[in-house]
């Protein structure tokens, strides 16, 4: 074996040892210069991780394949193991869920008519594209995941993510193939929500820990354990009423919320194909009504300006689209909801709205689901 | 013919740990279905730069090391920078004190790289918090650095076991 010179040799001849030492200092100027440049222009951080991770993406998924047989493998035997246990819960689950649907269907008959009473006709479906999570977090720093679609597939940056029981995440790198989520619990996560039975509207903040706190509630929010929370849709980023979990922490101003979505499952996901809104001042609402061109009155009547299903780049596969989601409200200039939503996005407080108001009278048994479709 | 058989040798011997650096950094990343261990999840990386480093120099330039701790920083998709430099350092730090492990015994070789990588964690922890402008929980990172000092040594007997196969029999 051989054995490169160590502190003598470099004194007796220090022409080496420098140049030992120049390329060691090299590499490391380029490594700080890196994580300096990485801090100070995020934005072309993120476009140049958005070229890299169509690089990775495949490489981890490649990789990743024994471990996910081994780990169907366990799944099965764990289910094959346990087989009269499920079928029983199964069944109970199913017995629960029917009655649910009929819930769902007389009161998806009552929005029609209460929509069409209210003359409110932009209702609009959220496609979505089924996507495989190829990576988990791997490490302490960052709580996100690689996604198996990308720009070519119709996910862009900021869309939400779901698992079948819950928001995930967002989109924050997209490549041409993959893209990247930042789950819930990151710390860099920030979302607007409300609690369902109280109506606050807080900002789901992730620290890093699997259950994100409320922050910026209401002074006088009587949050309890057990409450539950949907993205409220303040700030344009995320729509309305999305399921997020259920309160199961309450020590004074310190909430925290369990995720309904199951991070430890996360084998696929879905990305609803949602366009942000606007800010007030891009919107055809900032300009004078004579002005705008023929067919934009749902823009006028919404404040958004969001591609139909059609429009969208074409995702193989499109799940069937998922539950409605209502038309969020006009945000015209003048409306004082709008700079609510905007200083929200920021952080900041926003007050609580008519539209998270209870609907507990609809609840027969146990746990409402989510419901993403009323008015 | 001769001098290209050795030319091929002597790529696979400075290739092969490179390659199975990426790998193992891939590695990390692969869904195991559990958030928990995913958090705490060690550095594989670590050890096998130090590894080759100590027993193996040239098979483990400075470039190879912060090639691969550059494709590590692309896996996180947090700092780029971060880990390249910490995998730099470690090449940096252990050739200067190969000449002292090398004679020592296998244990004293593995409370080197648990001294090593406490003190790179704590930068790491310092470094990522600066980033993010966030107080890191330390947690995460001593489970980190536990597990990834146990990992050593299987680790270790892997890499021996790939050293004798490239410079013993070729």
């Amino acid at each position: 074996m051989r054995r490169s010179g160590g502190r003598a040799a470099r004194t007796a001849n220090p022409e080496r040892g420098l140049a030992q030492r120049l390329p060691f200092a090299v590499f490391i100027a380029v490594s700080f210069g890196l994580l300096i440049v990485s801090k100070v222009y995020p934005t072309l951080n993120e476009q140049v991780q958005g070229v890299l991770i169509d690089v990775a993406a495949p490489v981890v998924d490649v990789l990743g394949e024994p471990v996910t047989a081994i780990r169907g493998f366990g799944t099965v035997v764990a289910d094959t193991l346990n087989g009269a246990e499920k079928v029983e819960k199964l069944r109970a689950e199913n017995e629960r869920l029917r009655r649910w649907r009929d819930v769902a269907i007389r009161l998806d008959g009552e929005n029609a008519q209460l929509r069409a009473l209210m003359r409110v006709s932009d209702e609009m479906r959220i496609p979505s594209i089924s996507t495989r999570v190829v990576s988990d977090p791997g490490g302490p720093f960052v709580r996100a995941i690689l996604l198996d679609a990308g720009a070519g597939k119709g996910v862009g940056k900021f869309q939400p993510v779901m698992d079948s029981s819950g928001v995930v995440g967002r989109i924050v790198t997209v490549g041409r193939q993959s893209s990247r989520a930042l789950l819930l619990t990151d710390l860099n996560s920030r979302i607007p929500v409300f609690i369902r039975r109280t109506g606050d509207r807080a900002i789901l903040v992730g620290d890093n820990s699997d259950r994100p706190k409320l922050a910026y509630l209401p002074m006088q929010s009587s949050a309890r354990i057990g409450d539950e929370v949907f993205t409220s849709g303040d700030g344009g980023i995320f729509p309305p009423k999305l399921p997020v979990g259920v309160v199961d922490f309450v020590d004074g101003p310190t909430v925290r919320v369990k995720l309904a979505a199951d991070l430890s499952r996360l084998d696929f996901v879905n990305v609803m194909a949602y366009v942000p809104l606007e800010k007030p001042e891009q919107s055809p609402v900032a300009q004078p009504l004579e002005t705008l061109p023929q067919g934009a009155s749902v823009a006028v009547e919404t404040g958004l300006d969001r591609p139909s299903a059609a429009a969208l780049p074409p995702a193989d596969p499109v799940l069937p689209s998922p539950p409605l989601i209502p038309a969020p409200r006009p945000a015209a200039p003048a409306d004082p909801a709008a700079p609510a939503a905007s200083a929200s996005r920021e952080g900041a407080p926003a007050p609580p709205a008519a539209e998270a108001a209870t609907d507990d009278a609809e609840s027969p048994d146990e746990t409402p689901p989510p419901s993403r479709g009323g008015t | 013919m001769a001098a290209a058989l050795h030319r091929a040798v002597i790529a696979m011997r400075t290739g092969v740990p490179f390659v199975l650096g990426l790998l193992l950094a891939v590695l990390s990343f692969v869904p195991y279905g559990s958030p928990e261990f995913s958090v705490i999840m060690p550095s594989l990386t670590l050890p096998l730069v130090y590894y080759w480093t100590l027993y193996r120099p040239d098979a483990m330039p400075l470039a190879a090391a912060f090639t691969i701790g550059l494709w590590q920083d692309i896996l996180v998709g947090g700092p780029l920078g971060l880990m390249a430099l910490l995998l730099v350092l470690t090449r940096g730090v252990i050739e200067n004190q190969r000449q002292v492990l090398l004679t020592q015994p296998f244990a004293v070789g593995w409370l080197g790289f648990a001294l090593i990588s406490a003190a790179l964690t704590l930068l790491a922890w310092g470094l990522a918090g600066l980033w993010w402008d966030h107080a890191f929980s330390v947690w995460p990172f001593i489970a980190h650095w536990g597990l990834g000092t146990a990992a050593y040594v299987p680790l270790a007997m892997g890499f021996r076991q790939i050293d004798k196969l490239m410079y013993e029999q070729a």
